[in-house]
Order: structure tokens, then sequence, then C-alpha cells
């Protein structure tokens, strides 16, 4: 009924409570060549779902939510499941931009990474200052990966992010609940995934709030911490993302 | 230890004993569970009755209040219970996530199988089954086969499905121990 698509790429967009922001998210999503835009509702309770649906993306309707490495990875397994080359995934407010999004798609299709990364931090380029608090939250988790993965990590929290079958295979299998990047980048180091980070500009929220509020970001900050260390710890998925 | 407290222990972990049986015999209680229940009570139902080896286990990690070791015992059975049910909630966390996922992927696949299907075919669907109803238990399903309804799909209908099911409800030419 339907052909596995091979050749083509998933947009994903996880989206929670963002009906201000969809329709232009997957019209922006829409430009992209050879791509198929998916969004995945995370248990909103406003009309997201349907408004995406409308916007002729492709929606997956989560019964309840599961917050945004649950939704993330509902993606990358529908991106395994039907078989797409390769998948990126933007945020759902609308901060990503499709240009930089085509050239983190072009270094994962001409084979340079496994996963390339839209980075605010990269030294000399900064496309983003971040207030004090937050910014040094970045630098610590920045520090962290760099030092576990003994490679230069500038911008471990960014949701804009290519990946190829591999990265897709191995987080379709496992993938960090709560608050996903930071380590999920240490599960791409001991999966023997190349990553890349490639300097993008992001464009500050239209609609909506922010997920991560002052109140949650010390919460989150310890969370993260634990799961990086403890991430760094487990046993190396490495075997399973050498199956593709 | 005084009698009073060695009966009510002894009381208090049969009852515990007994309810946790009956749970399991209910089928309330998964047995994996209840093995960390049982034990506790069992180690509870054994330092009780035998004054003796409380004593002696008191004696040896240098308790001088013997009964106090109960209370440790038991407190550190409850947490040894706790982390078994925190170990029971993560996994049913990650299945929840999982099946969650699974329905939000199912369900695309139905929708986009529903889109697919013209509405002629819908409303084809609608009257045929219409038609079984009214049908429903005859048998005489020869009348409907000839009904002509346009825009059928092809190779599934509800006459060919009376067909392939028998009277008790099971496939005709399924193998018969199956």
């Amino acid at each position: 009924m339907w052909v596995r698509r091979l050749s083509r790429t998933l947009v994903i967009i996880p989206a929670l409570n963002e009906e201000g922001n969809i329709v232009r998210v997957i019209a922006n999503a829409g430009q992209l060549e050879n791509a198929d835009v998916l969004v995945i509702d995370d248990g909103s309770h406003d009309r997201t779902a349907l408004r995406a649906r409308k916007a002729g993306a492709y929606v997956l309707h989560l019964p309840f939510n599961l917050g945004i490495g649950g939704a993330v990875q509902a993606g990358l397994k529908f991106a395994d499941e039907m078989g797409y080359a390769d998948a990126i995934r933007i945020d759902g407010d609308g901060q990503h931009d499709m240009e930089e999004a085509r050239k983190l798609l072009r270094v994962v299709r001409q084979g340079l990474a496994d996963v390339a990364v839209g980075s605010r931090f990269l030294p000399g380029q900064h496309t983003y200052r971040p207030p004090l608090g937050r910014a040094m939250g970045i630098r610590w988790f920045a520090a962290m990966v760099s030092l576990i993965t003994r490679q230069s990590a500038y911008d471990t929290t960014s949701g804009m992010q290519a990946m190829n079958r591999r990265a897709i295979r191995l987080f379709a299998r496992y993938y960090p609940q709560d608050y996903p990047e930071v380590e999920a980048r240490i599960l791409m180091h001991k999966a023997g995934l190349r990553v890349r980070e490639l300097a993008v500009r992001m464009q500050v929220r239209t609609a909506g709030a922010s997920s991560i509020t002052s109140l949650r970001s010390v919460y989150y900050l310890f969370k993260v911490s634990l799961a990086t260390l403890i991430a760094a710890l487990r046993q190396t998925p490495r075997q399973e993302a050498e199956e593709v | 230890m005084q009698e009073r407290l060695q009966i009510l222990l002894i009381v208090a972990s049969l009852f515990v004993f007994i309810s946790i049986l009956n749970n399991i015999r209910n089928g309330r209680l998964r047995e994996e569970y209840s093995l960390i229940w049982l034990l506790s009570a069992a180690l509870i139902l054994i330092l009780a009755v035998f004054r003796g080896s409380l004593r002696l286990i008191a004696g040896l990690v240098q308790i001088n209040y013997a009964p106090s070791l109960v209370f440790m015992v038991g407190l550190g059975l409850v947490v040894a219970i706790q982390l078994a049910q925190t170990v029971a909630i993560s996994k049913l966390t990650l299945q929840n996530r999982d099946l969650a996922q699974r329905t939000a992927f199912l369900e695309w696949h139905v929708r986009q199988m529903l889109n697919n299907y013209e509405v002629e075919e819908v409303l084809a669907a609608e009257l045929e089954s219409q038609v079984m109803l009214e049908a429903g238990g005859r048998g005489d399903a020869e009348d409907h086969e000839t009904l002509e309804i346009p825009g059928r799909r092809a190779g599934w209908s509800y006459v060919r499905f009376a067909e392939a099911v028998g009277a008790a409800g099971e496939p005709a030419d399924a193998p018969k121990a199956a």
C-alpha cells in the first residue's frame, strides 16, 4: 500500500501545545526537498494535531504526554520502520531555519557525519547569546560531554539534528526520556557514530512558551548530569549500531 | 522479649502470610512480586517464634536490646520491597512508553488506510453491513451474493465472511486441533 521511503528524508517535529506555531513550521519544513513532515503530538491539550493534519503533515498522536525524548523517539521509530534514508529533528516552535536544516542534511547525505548537530555556540560563531544562568548550564554540559567523549562539544542541548539510518536505528532502540540531547551525545559517542556540529542561526520564539522554565532548570541540571554520567558508565550499544 | 510483643509479631506476620496467599490465589498479586513479601513475613515469623535466634543475632551485631533487631530487620525489608517496586515501576514506564508510541504509529496507519478508502466504498460497506444485519441468522447468504453494490471492494465481503465462518464461529477450513 505504501512504498518504503528509501531515498526520502523525514522531518521530525515534536510538538506540545503548539497550535499557534505548528502550521507555519510545517509549511517551512515542507520546503525541504524529498522530505515528509511528521508531527508528533505529545499529548497536547489544544488543536495541535488537528491543525498539523490539515496542514498536510503526518501526525503521530501520542495518547498521553511522554516528554520530548519519548516524542522524538516515536518519530525515529517511525523513520526506522518506514525505511527513511535520513531524518532531521526540528523544534515545533519555529526556532529553526530551513536553510540551516538543508546544511545539516547535506553533511549527513554526503556521508561526512552520522549525526549533524545545529550548533549555536561554536567558537567565534556564536549565533545566540543566552542569559547568564543558561549560559553557565550550557558550558557545564559542553564541558561534561567534551570530557567523556574526548571531543570538543559546544552545543549539547540543540534540538536541531540531522541523522542517517545508523543513528536512527540506534535511537529507535534506545533514546533518553526527559531531556534527551546531552545524554544522546554520549550514546552517539559510545555507538561509534561520527558527530559534527555546524553553526546555525536560530530565531526567537514567536508564540507559546519554552519548555524549560527557570524553576525546572535546577532539576534539569541535576537530572541530566546524573543521566549523562550513568550513560557514560553503561554498557556500550556499539553492536546494535553496527547491525545496520 | 516480652510475651505480648512476641504474640503480636506472630499474629501480624501470620496475617501478612494469609493475605498474601489469598491475593495470589485470587490472581490479584503476581507470584514474582509476592516472593519478597513472603520472604519478609517468613523472616519476621522466624524471629518472633524462636526467641533464642533473635538474641543470638542481636548479640552478633552487638545490639543490646534484642527486640529492636526485629524493627531493624523490618525496616530493611521495607527498603528492599520499595526498591523492588521501583524497579518494577521503571520497567512498566518503559513498556508504557513503547505502547504509547506503538498505538500512535498504528493510529497513523489506520488513518492512512481510511483516507485511501473512497467515500463511495465507505457508503457501500455501510449498506452491505445493514443488509447483513437484516439477514442475520437466516443463513441464506445466496441472496446477497448477487446484490449489486457499486464500488464494492473485490476479494472481501460480508457474504464471503459469513461463508467462511461455520455455525460455531470457527473458520470452516481451519485445522481441527489448531
